[in-house]
């Protein structure tokens, strides 16, 4: 539980860091004339700040800007390696929108190859009609399969004979 | 210090939200916008406009120089990678304030695991930059040394500060951030920012009580 004190405390530094409204502005400074220990936290704290920002800024020194850029702009510049190509578009993948989408590519995948499955063999010929080439499955068989493209119909040749069947 | 001078420090202070930083937001929107789109000499001028500020949080937390330049650097190239997920809800600059802080406090606790005892040699061994003192001892050698002492005393005092008060002082005090823009960089709230700061400026105050109490502001 923060005491009184405390509380007060990060009342002035608000006062201090210019946090307030006008009227809680207006209210602390009443209050600061009225009690000396808190007005000395104020000027503690006013005080701070000049010492630190000169303390850390005399410590750091200034930066050779150029070399910063010239850093970074060679890592930006550079091709990304394999392992970050491959974490990159795992990144990608992982997106919401791309994920149902490569779901939803995947089932309609798997529902092509489930249909091509079922379909009996006649269906699967008429389903493949462009083997036009003379097969030489055996050699006392010589099968032609030809497709006529306006009428779909299968031509097949077996030791001459005709055994075409029109689909 | 008096009302008048408080009251100017907290006015100059509670500058969140300006018409300037309003422009600044939307040049540097403008900025993220052209370097997405391919062109890297717009990045160019977000590097070289907050190199600086990148840097000194940098410095400020970690206390080392060159290890504040390294991840000065390596800030800018995970902010340029990170474009695309920066969403715009905060500013440029507050992103890349967190990226910073969240980089520094790490290399903190890693390096406090692994050197706990090297920090207070390195502060003592590690020489003022050149420049950073001379022309105050030309003008004054004692007022220089006295301030040289100062400003050891006072960086020791604040890396003596936990790391979450610390980037939350350095953000207040050299970065003249807001609370709300503290809370924001820091991704905690308001009242947790206003408690960092109370109890990390208690410390310091103590630290300091002689150089504060005898107001002296050299």
């Amino acid at each position: 539980m923060m005491n009184e004190r405390t509380r007060l405390e990060i009342e002035i530094a608000r006062y201090v860091d210019g946090e307030m409204t006008q009227a809680e502005r207006a209210a602390t400074e009443q209050r600061l004339a009225a009690d000396p220990e808190l007005r000395r936290v104020a000027d503690e704290l006013a005080a701070l700040r000049p010492h630190v920002a000169e303390a850390v800024s005399s410590a750091a020194g200034s930066i050779d800007g150029e070399r910063i850029w010239r850093h970074v702009s060679e890592r930006i510049a550079a091709r990304p390696s394999p392992f970050e190509t491959f974490l990159s578009g795992l990144r990608v993948f992982l997106q919401p929108k791309v994920a149902v989408a490569a779901v939803a590519a995947v089932i309609l995948i798997g529902l092509y190859i489930l249909s091509a499955n079922l379909i009996g063999p006649d269906q699967a010929i008429a389903a493949e009609p462009m083997i036009t080439d003379v097969e030489y499955d055996n050699p006392d068989i010589v099968v032609i399969v030809n497709e006529d493209a306006e009428t779909q119909t299968a031509v097949v040749w077996i030791d001459g004979i005709d055994t075409s069947e029109v689909n | 210090m008096n009302a008048e001078k408080i009251e100017d420090a907290g006015a100059e202070a509670g500058k969140g939200g300006t018409a300037p930083e309003g422009r600044r937001t939307a040049a540097d929107a403008e900025l993220v916008r052209r370097t997405l789109d391919g062109d890297h000499e717009a990045y160019r001028t977000l590097v070289n406009a907050y190199q600086n500020k990148v840097y000194g949080v940098a410095y400020g937390v970690i206390h080392n120089r060159e290890d504040a330049l390294d991840i000065a650097q390596d800030v800018f190239i995970k902010a340029f990678k990170k474009l695309r997920s920066f969403r715009g809800s905060s500013s440029f600059y507050t992103w890349l304030y967190r990226i910073t802080v969240n980089m520094a406090i790490d290399h903190a606790r890693k390096k406090r695991q692994t050197v706990s005892v090297e920090y207070d040699d390195r502060l003592l061994d590690e020489a003022p930059p050149e420049g950073a003192t001379r022309g105050a001892k030309q003008a004054n050698p004692l007022e220089a040394l006295k301030r040289e002492e100062l400003n050891e005393t006072i960086m020791n005092a604040i890396m003596e500060l936990p790391e979450e008060q610390r980037a939350t002082v350095i953000l207040r005090e050299i970065e003249d951030l807001s609370y709300a823009q503290i809370a924001s960089v820091l991704g905690c709230s308001i009242g947790t920012v206003m408690s960092r700061l109370h109890y990390g400026r208690k410390k310091l105050r103590t630290k300091l009580s002689g150089y504060l109490a005898a107001g002296d502001t050299t």
